[in-house]
């Protein structure tokens, strides 16, 4: 258990700190496969529900056992000595308070989609659906984290990962669900793809004049002891 | 009868294809997982796995993986005459 002020590095990454960052990168990946497959899903109902819907979920259940690993191995790492608290309360965390805090966050609107809808819906449609949207905010919430925990924003094959689910799941919201939607409320859909695509600029122009950049464990919020002793 | 049986064929390719996307999700999450490890854990056969990673990627997007040259630029010797080249069109 750690939080804020009572952090101790231990002096060398053990196989579980790599297990963490691994499984994270993969776990996007997934949420965003997740994401693309369930914007497919809302835009064409009926083209191949089966299919469609059963990936949908089977994607999903992999996606929370790889989220499941990345959580426990960060909490049970001793390196960067995060604690359950760390993983269950965003932002009070003495490592990367904020970033760390987003994959927290990104984490219970997963949950909330998930439970709200396995093994049967258990809100009102409209209730559900607002529940499901907010996976927008959690794959974002998830990106973000990825890129600004940093330990591996500057190495190449996880930003071509990254850039991947980036353009993914861009890709799949404007081609089907603002297609989809742009011919009934041109305004709202119009707006909408527009924020998505300014805020999908704005991470990626973040990422490279951030995490990106050599120094960004400091400015990160990386406690002192661990810049210095690991 | 025949729109019957083509719906029962279609519900069961649905369904293989459903189960060989789930395998082969599993199996290429858990590769690339292996990958990833190996990489930010500086395991030996890192390297090469990331180059063919990336070779694969630069197939796809000609151009990417701009490389800087193995020796660095030298500066001309004394008295030697520069040459202006141009293209050919």
């Amino acid at each position: 258990m750690t939080l804020a002020g009572t952090f101790a590095p231990a002096t060398a990454p053990s196989p579980l700190w790599y297990v963490d960052r691994s499984a994270g990168e993969v776990s996007l990946l997934l949420l965003s496969a997740v994401v693309v497959v369930g914007v497919l899903r809302a835009a064409m109902p009926a083209a191949r529900p089966l299919l469609v819907e059963g990936l949908h979920i089977r994607l999903t259940a992999v996606t929370c056992v790889f989220g499941v690993v990345h959580a426990a191995a960060a909490v049970i790492d001793p390196f960067a000595h995060l604690g359950p608290l760390d993983a269950l309360v965003p932002f009070a965390s003495a490592y990367r308070p904020l970033w760390l805090g987003l994959g927290v966050a990104s984490g219970y609107l997963f949950a909330a989609a998930v439970l709200s809808s396995w093994p049967v819906r258990r809100l009102p449609r409209r209730v559900w659906s607002a529940v499901h949207r907010l996976m927008y905010l959690g794959w974002l919430c998830a990106l973000v984290h990825a890129l600004g925990t940093g330990s591996d924003s500057a190495n190449r094959l996880f930003d071509l990962l990254d850039l991947t689910a980036v353009c993914g799941v861009l890709a799949a919201f404007l081609a089907y669900r603002v297609a989809e939607g742009i011919n009934r409320k041109p305004a709202l859909w119009g707006s909408l793809a527009a924020v998505a695509v300014l805020a999908t600029l704005s991470i990626l122009l973040w990422a490279e004049q951030g995490p990106m950049q050599p120094g960004w464990a400091k400015v990160s919020g990386t406690p002192a002891g661990f810049l210095h002793g690991g | 009868m025949s729109s019957i049986s083509d719906g029962h064929v279609g519900r069961r390719a649905d369904r293989q294809l459903l189960r060989r996307a789930t395998y082969g999700t599993i199996a290429a999450a858990g590769v690339l997982d292996l990958i990833l490890f190996a990489q930010v854990g500086g395991l030996p056969a890192a390297p090469t796995v990331q180059d063919g990673l990336l070779s694969m990627a630069s197939a796809f997007l000609p151009g990417a993986p701009v490389r800087a040259p193995a020796a660095r630029p030298t500066a001309a010797p004394p008295g030697a005459i520069p040459v202006a080249t141009s293209h050919p069109s």
